[in-house]
C-alpha cells in the first residue's frame, strides 16, 4: 500500500499552454465578439491614422521630387545662363548653401578670393538687416541717418562711427548682431565688397556668354554644327555623346556630371524657345494668327498657340510641326506641374513628423478607451466561464497555468482583432488616398510604409489585449476551484 | 443495515481521509452563517461513501473539504496523514492532479474541445506525453463504453454519455480518491444505472468513492452513507462491510 506522496505540480512549458490554447481559439473568438469588436475597432482607426500620414507623405514626397527633379532644367538655365547683377550675386554667393565652387568655376574666379567676398557680403547683410530691424528713431540716434541702407555708409566715416559707439554704449538693452570692431570692419571694407561684386559679375557675365557663344554659334566649326545638329535631335538619355560635345569644345570641366542631362533638357527647350520667338519677331506677314498671338498676354500663352494647325503657315518648314508641339507639350507640363503642386498643397499637411500632437492625443485616449473597454469586456467573459477556469483547476491546473492561458488567449485575440482591424485600416485609407490623390496614390503607394505600419498595429492590437487582460486574468488565476461544484 | 460501530468498522483498515473537528463560517455583512459545527469523520481505503442531507445541511461545504477546494476555519483534513493545510498552491495543484478525481453534477466538460481531448487534459497537466496520453485516454473512454465517441464535442452526446466522459477524465491520473457531486442529479433513470454500475466496478478495483447524492438508488451499491444535517453528522450507516482485503488498492491500472 503505497502512502500518499505530495509533490510540487508539474510546469507547463510555453508551448503547451499555447498548443492548448489554440485548441478551442476559433470558438472563443466568436464567443467574445464584444472584446474582439472592441480591438477590431480600436485597432482600426489607429491604423487610419497611421496609413493616412503614410500615404500623405509618401505622395506628398513623390509629387514634390517630380516637381523638383521637372522644375530643375528651368533652375541650372537661371544660374548657367542669367546674368546677375552684382547686388543679386552678393545675395546669391552669401546665401548658406552656395555652391561656391561651382561659382568660382564658372567666373574664373579664386575659390579662396570667392570665399572672402561671400563672408563679407553675408556679414554686411547681417548688419543692414539689423539696420532695417531698428525702429527709424532708434536708428537716427545710433548712425545719424533715417534709411537703413545708407547706414552702413555713415558707419563708415569718423563722426558718425563715434556716435555710434558712443549711443550704443549707452543704450544697455542694445544687441549688436556682430562685435563692434567687426561691424567697424565691415563698413571701411562696404566699397571694396561692393567692387569684388562687381568684378564677380563681370567675370561672371564674361564667363556665360563665352559658354554661350560656344554654345549656340551657328557655322563656327565642325563640331559647333555637329553638336547643334545633334542639339536639335537630342535624346535625353545620350548623355555620353552629349558630353563627348561638350569635350570637344573645351567646357567638359564647367559640367558636373548630375547635371549634364538637366541642363541638356534646359538647352533643347530653350533652343525650341528661342527659335521660336525669333521666328515670331521677324516674321509679321501672316496678321490673323499672329494676332490671336498678340493678343496673348504672356509668353507661356504665345507658345502655347505655336501648334494651332493655323501657325503652320506661319512657320512652314521652318520650324517643324513635331518641334512646335515639343515646345508646346513642355509649357503644358509646367503648367501641369503647378496645378498639381497648388492642388496637394491644401491636401498635405508636410510638418515633417509622422503624426502631429493632436493625432498623438488622440490615439493615446482612444487606446486608453479600448484598454478600459477590453479590460471591462475581458472581466464579462470570465465571469461566464468561471465553472471552466475552477474545473481546470479542479483537475490540477495551477494558478499560473491559468494566468499563462488567459494572457496567450488574449494575446492571440489580439493579434486577431489587430489584423483585422488593420485591414479594416488599409482598406478605408486606401480608398480616401485614391479619392483624394487620385493616380498620384498608385505612383507613389507607399507599400514598405503600410508593411511596417500593418506589422505594428498588429503587434500594438497584442499588446493592447494582453495588457488590458492582466487584471481580468489574474482574477481568473485566483478564482477558487469550489465554483466548479456550483451549480446555476 | 446496521446501527455504526465506529471502533470495530475501523478495525484493519486504512485511514485515508481524516476530518477533525471541522468547522466553517461564512461571513456575509454583519450576518455570520455556521455551514459547518465540528464534524469528526475517518473514511478508509477502498469505500464507497455516500454523503446526504437535506439541502443547505453543510454537505457541499464538507465535501468541499475533503477535496482540497476550500480550507476549514477550525479542525483540519488529513489526506492519507497530509495535512491539507500545510499544502501550498502547488502542492494543492499536485493533489488536484494526481491523487483525487472529481466528477461533477453538470459535468463540466470543455464544450470545445472533443470527449478525449477533455479526458487527456488531466494527464496534459500531469506533464505526459500526448501519445501516452491519447492511448490512456482512448482505454478510459473504451472503459466507460465510449470508444466509439472519442471525437464528439460534448454537446453532441446525451447527458450520461456526458457524465460517463466526465468519469473518464476523472481518472485519468490514476487517483487514490474519487470525488462525486451528485453524479446523478441531472441523468434520466438508465443514465443514472449506468454511472452506478461504473462507480461500483471502480470501488471493486480499489477506488475509494465519496460521492455526495440524494439519489436512494445509490445506497445499494455504497458501502457507508454519512447523513449530515444542520453542519452536524446525524448518523453513518454501514450498508456493506468492506474489509481491507478484499480491496485490492489503487496504485495499479485499472483503467
Amino acid at each position: 500500500m503505497t502512502p500518499i506522496e505530495v509533490r510540487e505540480q508539474t510546469r507547463l512549458s510555453p508551448a503547451r499552454i499555447l498548443n492548448l490554447c489554440l485548441k478551442g481559439i476559433r470558438h472563443r473568438l466568436f464567443r467574445s465578439l464584444l472584446t474582439t469588436t472592441v480591438i477590431i475597432l480600436a485597432v482600426a482607426f489607429f491604423m487610419v491614422l497611421l496609413a493616412d500620414s503614410v500615404i500623405a507623405r509618401s505622395v506628398g514626397h513623390g509629387v514634390q521630387t517630380e516637381i523638383k527633379q521637372a522644375r530643375r532644367p528651368a533652375i541650372v538655365v537661371d544660374l548657367w545662363f542669367g546674368h546677375p547683377s552684382p547686388t543679386v550675386l552678393a545675395g546669391r554667393i552669401s546665401a548658406p548653401e552656395a555652391p561656391l565652387a561651382a561659382y568660382a568655376g564658372l567666373a574664373g574666379w579664386e575659390p579662396a578670393r570667392l570665399g572672402q567676398l561671400a563672408a563679407a557680403c553675408a556679414r554686411e547683410r547681417t548688419i543692414l538687416a539689423w539696420l532695417e530691424d531698428l525702429d527709424a528713431g532708434t536708428r537716427s540716434i545710433l548712425v545719424g541717418v533715417e534709411r537703413p541702407d545708407e547706414g552702413l555708409a555713415r558707419l563708415a566715416q569718423e563722426d558718425g562711427w563715434r556716435s555710434f559707439q558712443s549711443e550704443s554704449a549707452s543704450m544697455r538693452a542694445l544687441r549688436l548682431p556682430l562685435p563692434s570692431e567687426d561691424i567697424r570692419t565691415t563698413a571701411l571694407a562696404q566699397e571694396a565688397t561692393a567692387r569684388g561684386c562687381d568684378e564677380l559679375a563681370q567675370d561672371w557675365n564674361r564667363g556665360v556668354e563665352r559658354i554661350a557663344q560656344a554654345l549656340r554659334s551657328h557655322g563656327a566649326g565642325a563640331d559647333q554644327r555637329a553638336w547643334l545638329a545633334w542639339l536639335a535631335s537630342a535624346e535625353r538619355k545620350d548623355l555620353d555623346a552629349f558630353a563627348a560635345i561638350l569635350a570637344q569644345n573645351g567646357l567638359a570641366t564647367l559640367f558636373p556630371t548630375s547635371e549634364l542631362l538637366l541642363l541638356q533638357e534646359a538647352l533643347r527647350r530653350e533652343a525650341h524657345r528661342d527659335a521660336v520667338i525669333e521666328r515670331l519677331k521677324s516674321d509679321a506677314g501672316r496678321a490673323a494668327w499672329l494676332k490671336a498671338f498678340a493678343s496673348q498676354p504672356g509668353v507661356d500663352e504665345k507658345l502655347l498657340l505655336i501648334a494651332d494647325p493655323r501657325a503652320d503657315a506661319v512657320f512652314g518648314e521652318t520650324i517643324p510641326r513635331s518641334g512646335r508641339e515639343a515646345v508646346q507639350a513642355a509649357v503644358l507640363a509646367e503648367r501641369d506641374l503647378a496645378a498639381k503642386e497648388r492642388s496637394l498643397a491644401g491636401k498635405l499637411s508636410d510638418d515633417g513628423s509622422l503624426v502631429s500632437v493632436r493625432q498623438a492625443f488622440l490615439i493615446g485616449i482612444s487606446l486608453l478607451v479600448c484598454m478600459v473597454g477590453i479590460a471591462n469586456a475581458m472581466l464579462m467573459a470570465i465571469t461566464e466561464r468561471f465553472r471552466e477556469i475552477a474545473t481546470m483547476k479542479c483537475l490540477g491546473a495551477t494558478d499560473g497555468f491559468i494566468l499563462t492561458q488567459f494572457l496567450m488567449e488574449a494575446g492571440i485575440q489580439g493579434a486577431a482583432g489587430g489584423a483585422l482591424g488593420m485591414l479594416i485600416g488599409v482598406l478605408f485609407s486606401v480608398i480616401k488616398g485614391g479619392w483624394l490623390f487620385g493616380l498620384h496614390l498608385a505612383w507613389y503607394f507607399p507599400a514598405t510604409g503600410l508593411l511596417i505600419a500593418g506589422v505594428s498595429c498588429i503587434v500594438i492590437g497584442l499588446l493592447l489585449a494582453t495588457i488590458a487582460s492582466i487584471y481580468p486574468s489574474w482574477v481568473a488565476s485566483r478564482m477558487a476551484p469550489m465554483e466548479a461544484m456550483r451549480v446555476e | 443495515m446496521t446501527a455504526f460501530d465506529a471502533v470495530a468498522y475501523a478495525q484493519g483498515k486504512h485511514i485515508l481521509v481524516r476530518a477533525q473537528g471541522v468547522k466553517k463560517t461564512y461571513q456575509r455583512g454583519a450576518e455570520t452563517t455556521h455551514a459547518l459545527k465540528g464534524i469528526d469523520l475517518e473514511i478508509y481505503r477502498g469505500e464507497y461513501i455516500c454523503v446526504m442531507g437535506p439541502s443547505g445541511s453543510g454537505k457541499s461545504t464538507f465535501f468541499n473539504m475533503v477535496g482540497g477546494l476550500d480550507s476549514p476555519s477550525a479542525g483540519r483534513v488529513f489526506i492519507d496523514e497530509v495535512d491539507m493545510a500545510q499544502l501550498n498552491a502547488q502542492e494543492l495543484a499536485f493533489l488536484r492532479c494526481r491523487k483525487i478525481g472529481y466528477v461533477f453534477q453538470s459535468y463540466n466538460l470543455n464544450s470545445v474541445m472533443t470527449a478525449l481531448e477533455n479526458v487527456t487534459l488531466p494527464m496534459t497537466f500531469a506533464g505526459m506525453h500526448a501519445d501516452e496520453a491519447r492511448a490512456r485516454g482512448m482505454k478510459l473512454l473504451e472503459m466507460v463504453g465510449l470508444g466509439d465517441r472519442w471525437n464528439h464535442r460534448p454537446k453532441q452526446m446525451s447527458g450520461g454519455q456526458q457524465q460517463r466522459t466526465a468519469i473518464a477524465r476523472a481518472l485519468a491520473n490514476q487517483p487514490t480518491l474519487l470525488l462525486c457531486d451528485e453524479p446523478t442529479a441531472n441523468l434520466d433513470f438508465a443514465s443514472g444505472k449506468e454511472v452506478h454500475r461504473i462507480l461500483r466496478e471502480l470501488n471493486d478495483k480499489g477506488v475509494t468513492i465519496i460521492c455526495a447524492t440524494h439519489d436512494h438508488e445509490m445506497l445499494a451499491v455504497s458501502s457507508r452513507m454519512v447523513w449530515i444535517a444542520g453542519g452536524l453528522i446525524e448518523r453513518v450507516v454501514v450498508t456493506k462491510d468492506v474489509t481491507i482485503e478484499k480491496a485490492s488498492l489503487g496504485d495499479e491500472d485499472h483503467g
